[in-house]
C-alpha cells in the first residue's frame, strides 16, 4: 500500500502559497492516469494518507 | 490571495455556471432585445409606458447581471487558460519521458539485432538495464524540470542497492554522479525515508521534509539543513530471482522547493500518483537488472 505522510493543518508555516495553476494541472493529469488504470488491478492503487509515520492497517 | 482567486474563479460551481457558454450567449441578446423594445416602443406600448419604474428596475438588473457574467467569464477564462497551459506542458513532459524510454530501447534493439551472431546470447546482447536506468533517471529529472518546474540543481535522484543480510548498501545509480550524497549505509542504518520504505515494503511520499524529520523518517543531511524545505518520494523494489533477493530503493528528493502544495491533500495524492507512474518504469528496469546480475554473478548479489 502506498503511503503519503502529510502534515496537519497549521503544523508548519508556509510563506509561499505555491503555484495554483500547476496544482490544478497535476490533479487533472493524475485524474487521467487514474481513469486509464480503472480496469487494472485496483488493490495496488490504494493510497493511505497519514499524519503519523508507522505501519498502516490495511 | 492567488489561492482565493483560484477557489473563486476555477473551482467554483456558481462561477462555472455563470461563465458557461449558454449564459453568455443567451443573456446579452435578451438584454439587447429588451433595451430595443423599451427604446422603440416605450412611449407607444401601454404595458411599457404604464410600468416605467418596473421596466427601469428590470433593465438595470439585467444590464448589471450581463456585466457580471461577462466580467466573471473573462477572469475565469484567464485563470483556466493558465491552468490549461500548465496541463499541456505537464502532459507533454510525461509523454516525452515515456516516449524517450521506448525510443531508447527500440533503437538499441534495432542496432543490436542487426549484428547478432547465431550462437550469441540475445538476452545479454540486447538487455542493457544500467544504460536504460540511467536514461530513466535522466528522463525523470527532465520531467521534473520541464513538467513540475523544479530547478534542476534542487533534484537528487538515486537508486540504492543492498545486501540486507550483510548490511551492505551502495548507490547503484545516481542521476548526477558528481553530486555528493549521504552514504547509502548511513541512510539505511539511520532514520531515513529509504530505511522506512525498506522496512515497511511500501512507497512513501513526504510532501514536506519537515514532517519527515519530525516523524523520524527523514535523514537530515547538510543539504536539507541548508534549504529547510523540500519533498521526497521513495519506493522500495524487491526482486526475487530464483531464490536470491535483490533489494533496491528508488528515491526522488527535491530540496529548496516542494513537489506540490504540501497542505493540499488532493494535490499531494495526485502528485504521488504521477511519481508512482515514474517509479513503475524504474521498477521494470530493475527486474531486468536483477536477472542480468543473477546471470553474470552466478547468484551472488554483490
Amino acid at each position: 500500500m502506498r503511503q503519503i505522510l502529510m502534515s496537519k493543518p497549521g503544523e508548519f508555516n508556509y510563506e509561499n502559497e505555491g503555484d495554483q495553476s500547476r496544482g490544478v494541472a497535476v490533479k487533472m493529469l493524475a485524474k487521467v492516469i487514474q481513469r486509464t488504470k480503472k480496469n487494472q488491478n485496483t488493490e495496488s492503487c490504494v493510497v493511505i494518507v497519514s499524519k503519523k509515520s508507522g505501519p498502516v492497517d490495511s | 490571495m492567488k489561492k482565493l482567486f483560484h477557489v473563486v474563479f476555477v473551482n467554483n460551481k456558481v462561477v462555472n455556471f455563470l461563465s458557461s457558454p449558454v449564459l453568455s450567449m443567451v443573456i446579452p441578446p435578451i438584454v439587447m432585445l429588451y433595451y430595443g423594445t423599451l427604446d422603440i416602443w416605450g412611449d407607444d406600448w401601454k404595458w411599457i409606458k404604464d410600468y416605467k419604474d418596473f421596466h427601469e428596475f428590470v433593465f438595470t438588473l439585467l444590464a448589471a447581471f450581463t456585466f457580471l457574467v461577462l466580467f466573471i467569464k473573462g477572469i475565469s477564462e484567464t485563470f483556466k487558460g493558465a491552468v490549461t497551459k500548465k496541463y499541456e506542458v505537464l502532459t507533454e513532459s510525461l509523454i516525452a519521458f515515456f516516449n524517450g524510454l521506448v525510443k531508447k530501447k527500440r533503437d538499441r534493439f534495432y542496432h543490436k539485432a542487426k549484428s547478432l551472431k547465431f550462437r550469441e546470447d540475445a538476452f545479454k546482447r540486447i538487455t542493457q538495464p544500467i544504460d536504460q536506468l540511467e536514461h530513466v533517471l535522466d528522463g525523470t529529472k527532465k520531467f521534473l524540470v520541464d513538467g513540475l518546474e523544479i530547478d534542476q540543481k534542487n533534484i537528487g535522484i538515486t537508486i540504492i542497492q543492498g545486501n540486507p543480510s550483510e548490511n551492505k548498501w551502495w548507490y547503484e545509480l545516481k542521476c548526477d554522479s558528481q553530486k555528493q550524497h549521504t552514504r547509502a549505509r548511513d541512510l539505511m542504518t539511520g532514520e531515513s525515508t529509504a530505511k522506512y520504505c525498506f522496512d515497511h515494503g511500501d512507497s512513501l511520499f513526504i510532501p514536506d521534509l519537515r514532517k519527515g524529520i519530525k516523524e523520524g523518517v527523514f535523514f537530515e543531511s547538510s543539504r536539507s539543513k541548508k534549504t529547510d524545505k523540500g519533498s521526497i518520494f521513495c519506493k522500495p523494489v524487491r526482486v526475487t530471482v530464483s531464490n536470491i533477493d535483490y533489494v533496491y530503493i528508488f528515491t526522488i528528493a527535491v530540496y529548496g522547493q516542494y513537489l506540490c502544495t504540501p497542505y493540499d491533500e488532493i494535490e499531494c495524492r495526485a502528485c504521488e500518483k504521477i511519481l508512482d507512474e515514474v517509479a513503475d518504469r524504474v521498477e521494470l528496469e530493475l527486474y531486468l537488472h536483477s536477472m542480468k546480475q543473477f546471470r553474470e554473478n552466478r547468484g551472488n548479489t554483490t
